[in-house]
């Protein structure tokens, strides 16, 4: 029996009902641009915001265990009121400081490893910053500024000043965009960072970033040892180090490895914003799956469309099954008709949602990023999310033709043709 | 030499609410090879049911049916739909063509169905046969272009495209007018005498079942004579 055959009598059957194929096939294609746009939207989202932190978080941080303990300073006096008086030290209170002692070492073990490109220590320390005309709480980081930018590369998202003048410059800050809007200060201008412990610091701004981030926007980046002196750390003493690995897709394994070498706390990128992507997981999943009803609603479509054929052709398919036919046959050539219609639909509905997300592509998105890199919607399209997209239609078709094409094979010849004749 | 036998076939359909109706008590009967068979009979006598059974394309209740020496009613669904396509051909009162192919495509699709014959083989001789039907400048007609009388052969030369043991034809006449009954019922006989091949005809008309070579009369779900 040849498959020629078998199709050449699916195509008949199907052009036979022309308006209501052609419908059900839009109906099928409908749902797939949709799901394929709603997917390029979702992923594209998703991607732009993982490029944001890939390119400016690192890939992996370790942390030391259980540790020191020192309280964040806090602000006593209501915002508003004249002067400032500031708690610089509760010692009573218990916090979760977690020092790595003896950094080079570690730094040593780790840089053993292959897939990292950088390791870069850091000291964390809440600090008030204080300017002429403003006070405010602000997260500290002690960087080695060459090491840090290559893991964060944030001498790329300098707005005003520059990187290198903070690097070459230890009584120099680094200041993120929210922070210097917040303590109403530029490049060149002075900043005084007090720590918990009450040491000062005195620096001048060197540079004012803006990474989209805004963890890392509100943060002032200081010289690795100005950190160390103002949280009275001794000099091998680091809060962490932040990594960056050659290849994204390695970063697990990096870290279990980095963990069983190290025996510290290890945190990748996307541990870190787990919650994000979790949120935009659902939120994505929850859109896929009211598109994928639109396709399920399709696949009534083409039930349909092969019940009024099966119930249209009884004679014929009597016919077929008296010259030869077996149930099995006309089962096949049912299926057929119902994937001859998902294909149909699937093929349109790619192309339709490929037009439609590159279209989509040139819409203004009106972002929030000053560095113009994401002028337009982000429309993610890979080839998989097309091949799942029309295989699930195939699917939903395939289906959905399956009870039809099991009542033609049930037909018995016999009553059809006892009804015709006497 | 016998080809065809029946040995008590009875027939019952499941009646919904009340006991099962016995179209055909314990029929016998047999067909020589090369015989031109009419069976007759009222309306409702059962006849057309009778000649289904003895076509392969539904089981008796009970009894036997010997096509060639293969027991029909032995045959699971699958086994009878091959023996159908290799060894029975069926003419239809009302010629039933598929109508969205062309009068060669439908001589064609026995042939292609039993996977036998190659398509170039089965084109070339679904020509032939239409030749022989008188249709030979119809091959490319779609089923509505042709009248009556010529759906009528084409559907004979469907039946005769895998070379059969057994033509049935079931009132292959009782939707034509005098002229084309008369064509038909020639081009029946003349395949009967020039190409020996066997014939049943189920027919109430006697003008047809006079030129049969024997009469197989139904009456009751039992047969007569």
């Amino acid at each position: 029996m040849s498959v020629r055959m078998l199709l050449g009598l699916a195509w008949r059957h199907l052009s036979g009902q022309r308006r209501q194929s052609l419908l059900t096939m839009a109906g099928v294609a409908l749902g797939v641009m949709v799901l394929l746009v709603i997917s390029a939207l979702m992923n594209g989202l998703l991607v732009s915001f993982r490029d944001t932190i890939v390119e400016a978080a690192p890939h992996l941080v370790i942390t030391g265990r259980e540790g020191g303990n020192r309280a964040a300073p806090r602000m006593l006096l209501p915002e508003g009121l004249p002067g400032t008086v500031v708690q610089l030290a509760d010692r009573g209170e218990p916090s979760g400081r977690t020092d790595i002692a003896h950094h080079p070492q570690v730094v040593e073990t780790v840089s053993r490893l292959e897939g990292l490109s950088v390791v870069s220590p850091y000291v964390a320390a809440q600090v008030i910053g204080a300017t002429a005309a403003e006070t405010a709480p602000v997260f500290a980081r002690g960087v080695s500024p060459m090491l840090a930018d290559r893991v964060v590369g944030l001498s790329r998202r300098i707005r005003k000043g520059s990187w290198s003048a903070f690097a070459a410059d230890p009584g120099t800050v680094a200041l993120g965009s929210e922070a210097a809007k917040t303590l109403d200060v530029g490049p060149g201008e002075r900043l005084r960072l007090i720590a918990s412990g009450g040491q000062l610091f005195d620096g001048r701004v060197a540079a004012v970033f803006t990474t989209g981030i805004k963890a890392l926007d509100e943060q002032a980046f200081i010289h690795l040892k100005i950190a160390q002196r103002l949280e009275e750390l001794p000099a091998d003493h680091v809060t962490g180090l932040e990594l960056r690995a050659d290849r994204l897709d390695r970063v697990d394994a990096l870290r279990s490895a980095l963990e069983a070498r190290t025996g510290l706390v290890v945190e990748t990128w996307e541990q870190t914003n787990a919650s994000i992507f979790t949120l935009f997981r659902i939120i994505g999943t929850i859109t896929r799956m009211l598109v994928v009803f639109t396709i399920l609603v399709a696949g009534f479509g083409v039930a349909n469309v092969l019940v009024t054929v099966v119930l249209g052709k009884q004679k014929d398919i009597s016919l077929l099954r008296s010259i030869g036919f077996t149930r099995e046959r006309i089962m096949r050539l049912f299926l057929l008709e119902g994937l001859l219609l998902g294909v149909g639909g699937a093929l349109a509905g790619a192309l339709l949602g490929y037009v439609a997300c590159t279209l989509m592509g040139f819409i203004p998105a009106g972002g929030d990023n000053e560095f113009g890199d994401q002028k337009t919607l982000v429309m993610a399209q890979d080839a998989a999310t097309y091949a799942w997209t029309m295989l699930l239609a195939l699917g939903v078709c395939l289906v959905a033709s399956v009870g039809p094409a099991r009542r033609a094979a049930g037909l018995a010849p016999v009553e059809v043709l006892r009804g015709e004749t006497t | 030499m016998t080809l065809l036998e029946a040995r008590g076939v009875t027939k019952e359909l499941a009646v919904a609410g009340a006991p099962p109706a016995r179209i055909l008590d314990g029929v016998s009967l047999s067909v020589r090879r090369g015989e031109f068979v009419a069976i007759t009979g009222p309306s409702g006598s059962g006849k057309s049911t009778l000649l289904y059974l003895l076509g392969g394309l539904d089981h008796p209740t009970s009894g036997e049916i010997l096509l060639d020496g293969r027991n029909l009613a032995a045959m699971d669904d699958d086994a009878l739909t091959r023996l159908r396509n290799e060894a029975i051909g069926f003419v239809y009162q009302f010629h039933f063509l598929l109508p969205e192919f062309t009068a060669l495509e439908n001589v064609m699709m026995p042939m292609l169905a039993g996977g036998r014959v190659p398509r170039r083989e089965a084109e070339a001789r679904a020509r032939d046969l239409l030749g022989e039907v008188g249709l030979g400048d119809r091959t490319s007609h779609l089923p509505r272009q042709l009248s009556g009388g010529q759906q009528q052969r084409v559907s004979i030369a469907r039946a005769l495209a895998n070379k059969p043991l057994l033509l049935c034809a079931d009132e292959p006449t009782g939707n034509l007018d005098t002229a084309n009954t008369e064509r038909v019922v020639e081009l029946l006989l003349t395949l009967n005498r020039t190409m020996d091949q066997t014939v049943l005809i189920v027919t109430h008309e006697g003008g047809v079942a006079g030129k049969a070579g024997r009469e197989i009369r139904v009456v009751d779900g039992k047969v007569a004579s």
